[in-house]
């Protein structure tokens, strides 16, 4: 068992490492920074950083203890439903991040673009539902953390909930969009490093026979060696609707695309789906699935890969998994952070508190809401724990509450004859009757409605479908009828760079001073 | 001349994520879930041969990827 000492230590260490790291590249740089530079990153990134990014944006503290759990408990189809069922929103992200590249080349964010397609209170709406997704997230990645750092360390769990966000808080206020690529690509090799290393010591240690021949003799063999097992693909179907919120209406994700060059932006979903596949495939096939064929004495099954990890190789390997968690909750959380900052500095600084400020002020701003947010989460996540709210409750609720945006969102893109109505309507009346019918079938099954018969499979499926029938239908039918059509290209000239404002504003002063 | 370049990305990745999608979710996890196989020895060797390969060429590629991609963008612009 580690001690609460080395948990301080490890966040002590990535903390002042990152933050160090993005001060000397800035140096070297040698050009200052600008509000562009910070929210775009440049609109440079290659290929190759932006997937390491996506991975890393994608690759959260439940990515790499949930997988694990299905391992255990499921068998083989576990690892696979996990990751099959999340990396295919990854794969279908690249047709939307393309058609973003194309018809909006200059936006910030995704809802600079839904503001300009469609009207200001569908823009609002929307907004509801990306702060509250990257809200969620953040929260939910924060308390995965400080719970495995207190359940690996005894680091009190407050204590951790507040400084995690701090580490990486520090550099994105300092470094912004660039800086957390840099960060996230070397997260992603290291994950990917401890995994490699988790894998070779099950092989060396333990050998595929001992495992297959575990599994066989366990009471429930039945469905631990096949993929035909129904509480997988249940699970599999869940994980599958439920994800798809949470990647096309977090602005994270876009903003991945919108920082990379133009040839890379659909490439590097492709290539990272592919790529993230095989780390909870890997993870729960090697830690989950053989704690199971292993017969490890696992009382709750979350935490089978950590256990796992200290099976194979003592105290370092629970230290090797807490570096390789925190260093995903690391990555992720950057990732949201400037989500957020880009969403408030876009939407809401530009758009209606001062459409003129110049890139100074901007970039000003844009560090004050970074730093701002990256401590208020910290605080957030505690009084989320205080109340009570469970992390798994909320994972799997997540997906009714922001899924309603997505058909909606992808439509507006893709169609040119999505209404401005039906985008509003779908999106608003697919979470009320998402929720509606979530909370109803939780009753006719249950006879009750409580956080426990919420969260039974049956409740979370037919909210979940629900969603996505009403938001979808609404849209599509309101598109075929009303027969309007968008013109795409009038959008082109009408976002702005952050940076260019100020020339503008000026040409047209001087404008204003020749007509006097 | 730069649109056209999108076009037919948009083109090759529709594809391209369609297809992943169809096998990923439906053709494999289908077939697999039809014939309700079971796992032999070799077949779950192979199966963990499998993860552990993907890991490593991921992972491989992910290290890369990105110094090649700088020492290209410094070739061309020096």
């Amino acid at each position: 068992m580690l001690t609460p000492s080395v948990g301080y230590l490890i966040l002590l260490v990535f903390g002042v490492f990152f933050t160090s790291l993005t001060i000397i590249m800035q140096r070297r740089r040698g050009k200052a920074m600008t509000a562009e530079q910070f929210s775009t990153a440049g609109r440079s990134v290659g290929v190759g950083l932006a997937s390491a990014s996506i991975i890393a944006a994608w690759t959260w503290a439940a990515t790499l203890m949930m997988s694990s759990s299905t391992g255990f408990q499921y068998g083989i189809s576990g690892p696979y439903w996990y990751a099959a069922g999340a990396c295919v929103q990854v794969l279908l992200f690249a047709i939307v991040a393309i058609h973003l590249k194309r018809k909006a080349p200059k936006a910030h964010t995704f809802l600079e673009f839904i503001g300009k397609r469609f009207d200001k209170k569908n823009h609002k709406l929307m907004m509801v539902f990306a702060l509250m997704t990257n809200i969620i997230v953040t929260a939910m990645v924060i308390l995965g953390g400080a719970i495995a750092l207190n359940s690996l360390t005894g680091m009190n769990v407050y204590v951790a909930a507040f400084l995690i966000p701090l580490t990486f808080t520090i550099y994105t206020m300092i470094g912004g969009l660039k800086a957390s690529f840099i960060a996230d690509y070397l997260n992603t090799v290291m994950i990917f490093v401890i995994l490699t290393v988790f894998a070779t010591v099950v092989y060396m240690k333990f050998g595929v026979s001992t495992v297959y021949e575990g599994l066989q003799s366990l009471p429930e063999s039945q469905q631990m060696l096949t993929m035909a097992s129904i509480p997988g693909l249940f699970f599999g179907m869940i994980n599958i609707i439920g994800n798809f919120g949470a990647v096309f209406v977090d602005q994270s994700y876009w903003q991945r695309a919108i920082a990379s060059k133009d040839s890379a932006a659909s490439k590097a979903y492709i290539y990272g789906g592919i790529a993230w596949f095989s780390i909870p495939f890997a993870i729960a096939t090697f830690l989950g699935v053989s704690a199971a064929g292993l017969g490890l004495n696992v009382t709750d099954p979350d935490a089978s890969a950590p256990l796992m990890a200290a099976h194979l190789l003592g105290a370092a390997g629970s230290i090797l998994f807490l570096v390789m968690l925190f260093m995903a909750v690391m990555s992720t959380g950057a990732a949201e952070l400037t989500a957020i900052t880009n969403i408030i500095v876009t939407d809401i600084y530009r758009e209606s508190i001062n459409p003129n400020a110049s890139s100074k002020q901007t970039l000003k701003v844009s560090r004050i809401v970074t730093l701002s947010f990256g401590l208020a989460m910290g605080i957030l996540s505690i009084l989320l724990f205080q109340v009570g709210i469970g992390l798994g409750f909320v994972y799997m609720a997540m997906g009714i509450f922001v899924s309603a945006a997505v058909i909606p969102l992808a439509l507006g893109l893709l169609w040119k004859r999505t209404t401005n109505a039906g985008c509003f309507y779908g999106a608003l009346l697919g979470m009320i009757s998402g929720v509606t019918v979530w909370f109803t079938t939780a009753y006719m099954l249950y006879g009750n409605i409580s956080v426990q018969s919420l969260g039974e499979l049956h409740s979370m499926l037919a909210g979940n479908l629900t969603v996505f029938i009403v938001s979808g239908t609404i849209a599509i039918a309101h598109g075929l009828i009303a027969k309007e059509e968008f013109d795409f290209e009038s959008l082109k000239d009408k976002f702005k760079s952050f940076d260019d404002d100020q020339t503008e504003v000026q040409t047209s002063a001087n404008a204003r001073r020749e007509v006097v | 001349m730069k649109d056209n370049q999108l076009q037919r990305d948009i083109k090759m990745c529709t594809r391209w994520a369609f297809g992943l999608t169809f096998f990923l979710i439906i053709l494999f996890p289908g077939i697999m879930f039809v014939t309700g196989y079971n796992y032999s020895l070799q077949f779950f060797t192979g199966w963990t041969y499998l993860a552990f390969t993907w890991l490593i060429v991921a992972g491989l590629y992910i290290a890369i990827r990105p110094w090649v991609e700088m020492y290209l963008e410094k070739k061309r612009s020096a």
